[in-house]
C-alpha cells in the first residue's frame, strides 16, 4: 500500500469513454472501453475521489442518415433504438456511469450550435470550398497521402471524392501551440508510441485546416447562421465532453457548478482508431474556446476477433459479447463477472 | 489485454481465461475455504495464532498485489492490475496445498491452533482479493465479501493484512463461477452461428424473389392496351383442367378470352365481375379454343384475379 494513498481522498476525477456511434449494436471496442473505464472509475471511488463518469452515444452524420433510409426509418427513430440498446447493455454490464449523453439531446445541440458560431465570430472558422477524399463510415476527410491506394487508413474501406461549399477551422493557427503543449506534457497522450505517432505523422508535417461543416446531407446540428450546412459530426461529438457537464458558451465565465468542478477531464479513454480526433482536433477546439486541455488521453489497442468464431466483423462483436454472457447460465451477476473478468 | 498493444480474442481464449482465473483460481479458492471454515470451525472465523515463514510469504504476496493494483490502476494499466490479483490468488491456492489443512484437522490442540491460523489467513486473503476486485467485478466481489462474513470492505482496510474480524460468520457460497465445459460452450456457439446463417440465407432467398425486370419507357408501356371489361359468361374448357373460357364485354365490342385460372376459380366466381384485359395481345388458340386477349391476375402458387369495382365503366383504357 502506498503512503500517499490519502492524497486522492476528496479530489475530483472526470473520466469519459468515447461516445458510441449509434448506427447499430455496440461493437466489442465500445463495450471493452466501457468496462475498462468503469473499472477505473470504481477504483477511483474506492480511493475516495469525487468521480464523474460520462459515456453516451454519437447520433448524427451521413452514415446514420443513409442507414435509416435503407431501413425505412427516420434517423431519429434509428438512433432512439440504438441508444436504447447501448444504454441497456451498459446497464447490464453494471457500468456505473454518472451521465449518459446523446448528441441529439437538446442541451447538447444548442450548445454546439453556439460553440460553432463563436468560433466563426472569433475568426477560427471561415467559409470556403472543399474538394477531397472522404471516408463515409469514419466520417473523416483524408489528405491525398492518407487516402493513397483509394482506401481509408483507419478502417480500410474505399474512399469517395466530395466537392462542396464548406466551413473550415484554422487548425494551422493552433498547431504550434498544440505541438508545444504535447512536448511539454509527456503524459498528455498515452502510451508513448501513440504520442510519437501523432507528432510525427500529423503535427510536424503541418496541419491542414479542417472542414467543419457539410451541406450534402441534413442529419446533423444546423449551422445557426447558414442552414444549408450542418456541423461536422466530429466537432459535434467531441463537444460532448463539455456539454455533458452543462457547458454553454452563453454562460461565459459563469459556467454551471458541475462544469467548474469537474473540467478539465482527468482522462479520456479511447480506442486508437479515434486517436487523431482526440489528441489533435479536440485540444485545438478547446484552445479556440479558451478552455483548459484535459490531463490525459489514454489510447487503447484494438481487439481482433479471430477467424474461427467471429472473424473481424465489427458488427458481430456486440452479439458475440452477449452470447458469451448468455451462455454462462449461472445467474446475472456471474454474467457480468465472466465478461468483466475475462478481460 | 496487454497494455499498449492490440489484443486477440477468440472464444477459446475467453473460455480458457474464465476457467483458469475465475473458476479455478478465485471460485475454487472461495468454495474450498468456506467449506473448511464450516467443517472445522462451525462456520466462524477462527483466531489466528503464531505466524510462520509460509504465512509471511503469503502475506507478502498480497501486499504486492495491493501495491500492484494501486500502481497499475493509477496509470490505466487495467489488465496488468487484474493480473496482480490473480497472481496472489494462485499463491493462496498453493498455500492450501502447502499447509494441508485436512491433515491438521486430524491432529491435537497445537494442530488445531495452526489450522485456525491457516483458515484465518485464507479468509483474509480472499477478503483482500475481493476488495481489490470490486472495480472489476463489483457484484461478484460483494457476493464474496458477504459469503466470508465481513463488513470490513473499504480500501483503507487492505493496507495491512489482518483487518478481518474474528468470530464473523461464514455463509453458504452461491456457485460463483462454475466451470464452463469448453466443448459444450463452443458447440453452443457453433449452433447459434449455424442458425444465424440459416436465417440470413432465408432472408436472402426472400429478397431474390423480388428481383426486378428491366426498366421500360412510358412508350413501351403504352404499347400495351389494357381495357376494363365485364365477364358475361364463363365455362370450363373441355379436356383442359387448368383453363376457363370467359366471354368478356368491353362495351364497344365483345370477345372471348381463355384463362389458366381454373385451379382457383369456378365460373360462378367470375360471372358478372369486372376485370382488366390485355386487349391487343395477338390471338392464340389454347386447347382448341380461341383466346383474343388475357385477363390480369397476380401470384404464382395462389393466383388472384385483379377485380375492378362494380361500378367501373366498360372499355376504358387502364394506365
Amino acid at each position: 500500500m502506498r503512503n500517499n494513498y490519502g492524497e486522492y481522498k476528496g479530489k475530483k476525477f472526470y473520466i469519459t469513454t468515447a461516445i458510441a456511434y449509434a448506427s447499430g449494436k455496440p461493437h466489442f471496442g465500445n463495450t471493452y472501453e466501457v468496462i475498462m473505464t468503469d473499472a477505473i472509475a470504481r477504483f477511483r471511488r474506492q480511493l475516495g475521489q469525487d468521480v464523474y463518469f460520462c459515456t453516451g452515444t454519437d447520433e448524427h452524420g451521413e452514415k446514420i442518415e443513409n442507414l435509416a433510409a435503407k431501413q425505412g426509418k427516420t434517423p431519429k427513430q434509428l438512433v432512439d433504438e440504438v441508444a436504447g440498446t447501448v444504454r441497456a447493455l451498459w446497464d447490464r454490464m453494471n457500468a456505473s456511469y454518472d451521465w449518459f449523453i446523446r448528441t441529439t439531446d437538446d442541451y447538447h445541440e444548442a450548445a454546439v450550435a453556439k460553440i460553432f458560431k463563436e468560433m466563426y465570430d472569433r475568426g477560427d472558422i471561415y467559409k470556403g470550398q472543399y474538394e477531397g477524399w472522404y471516408c463515409v463510415p469514419c466520417e473523416s476527410f483524408l489528405t491525398d497521402t492518407q487516402a493513397e491506394g483509394g482506401v481509408c487508413p483507419d478502417c480500410g474501406r474505399p474512399v469517395e471524392r466530395k466537392v462542396e461549399e464548406a466551413y473550415y477551422f484554422r487548425m494551422s493557427k493552433y498547431a504550434p501551440a498544440l505541438i508545444k503543449y504535447i512536448e511539454e506534457h509527456p503524459d498528455f497522450i498515452e502510451p508513448e508510441s501513440r504520442r510519437k505517432e501523432m507528432l510525427n505523422n500529423f503535427l510536424y508535417a503541418g496541419l491542414q485546416d479542417l472542414c467543419v461543416s457539410r451541406s450534402s446531407f441534413k442529419w446533423g446540428i444546423p449551422v445557426s447562421f447558414d442552414d444549408k450546412h450542418v456541423i461536422y459530426v466530429w466537432l459535434d461529438a467531441l463537444s460532448n465532453y463539455i456539454t455533458a457537464l452543462g457547458y454553454d458558451p452563453e454562460n461565459g465565465d459563469a459556467q454551471p457548478d458541475k462544469f467548474n468542478k469537474y473540467w478539465p477531464a482527468d482522462v479520456h479513454i479511447i480506442g486508437k482508431d479515434i486517436a487523431r480526433f482526440h489528441t489533435i482536433y479536440w485540444p485545438i477546439f478547446l484552445m479556440s474556446q479558451g478552455l483548459r486541455l484535459g490531463q490525459d488521453v489514454e489510447v487503447e489497442g484494438q481487439h481482433h476477433l479471430r477467424r474461427r468464431y467471429g472473424g473481424q466483423d465489427r458488427r458481430r462483436r456486440g452479439e458475440i459479447l452477449r452470447a458469451v454472457r448468455d451462455a454462462v447460465r449461472t445467474g446475472r451477476q456471474h454474467h457480468v463477472g465472466v465478461r468483466r473478468g475475462a478481460l | 489485454m496487454p497494455y499498449a498493444q492490440d489484443g486477440s480474442i477468440t472464444w477459446e481464449s475467453v473460455v480458457a481465461r474464465y476457467n483458469a482465473d475465475l473458476a479455478n483460481n478465485l471460485g475454487n479458492l472461495v468454495s474450498r475455504t468456506v467449506s473448511m471454515a464450516k467443517k472445522y470451525f462451525d462456520g466462524k472465523i477462527p483466531v489466528p495464532d503464531a505466524e510462520t515463514e509460509l504465512d509471511r510469504d503469503l502475506k507478502s504476496s498480497f501486499a504486492s498485489a495491493v501495491d500492484g493494483v494501486y500502481d497499475n490502476m493509477l496509470t490505466y494499466h487495467v489488465a496488468d492490475a487484474l493480473e496482480c490479483v490473480f497472481t496472489a490468488l494462485r499463491r493462496a491456492n498453493k498455500y492450501i496445498d502447502e499447509t494441508t489443512p485436512w491433515t491438521l484437522a486430524k491432529g491435537g490442540d497445537d494442530e488445531h491452533k495452526r489450522l485456525g491460523t491457516v483458515i484465518y489467513n485464507l479468509l483474509e486473503a480472499i477478503r483482500i482479493s475481493a476488495v481489490l476486485l470490486v472495480p472489476f467485478i463489483p457484484a461478484s466481489a460483494e457476493a464474496i465479501l458477504d459469503a466470508i462474513g465481513t463488513d470490513v470492505r473499504d480500501y483503507d482496510s487492505i493496507e495491512r493484512f489482518g483487518a478481518l474480524a474474528v468470530g464473523g460468520e461464514v455463509k453458504e457460497v452461491p456457485p460463483l463461477f462454475a466451470r464452463i465445459d469448453e466443448k459444450a460452450f463452443l458447440d453452443g456457439i457453433a449452433k447459434e452461428k449455424e442458425e444465424a446463417e440459416k436465417a440470413a440465407k432465408a432472408a436472402e432467398k426472400a429478397a431474390e424473389k423480388h428481383e426486378g425486370v428491366a426498366q421500360i419507357s412510358i412508350d413501351d408501356f403504352m404499347g400495351v392496351e389494357l381495357r376494363t371489361a365485364q365477364v358475361t359468361a364463363c365455362e370450363p374448357v373441355k379436356r383442359a383442367k387448368k383453363l376457363l373460357c370467359l366471354q368478356l364485354d368491353l362495351g364497344y365490342e365483345k370477345r372471348q378470352v381463355v384463362s389458366g385460372i381454373a385451379k382457383w376459380y369456378k365460373p360462378e366466381d367470375l360471372v358478372g365481375r369486372k376485370v382488366v384485359v390485355v386487349a391487343n395481345l395477338a390471338p392464340a388458340t389454347l386447347c382448341g379454343v380461341e383466346s383474343r386477349g388475357m385477363i390480369l391476375a397476380s401470384g404464382e402458387d395462389e393466383v388472384r384475379v385483379v377485380f375492378l369495382a362494380d361500378d367501373t365503366p366498360l372499355g376504358e383504357r387502364v394506365r
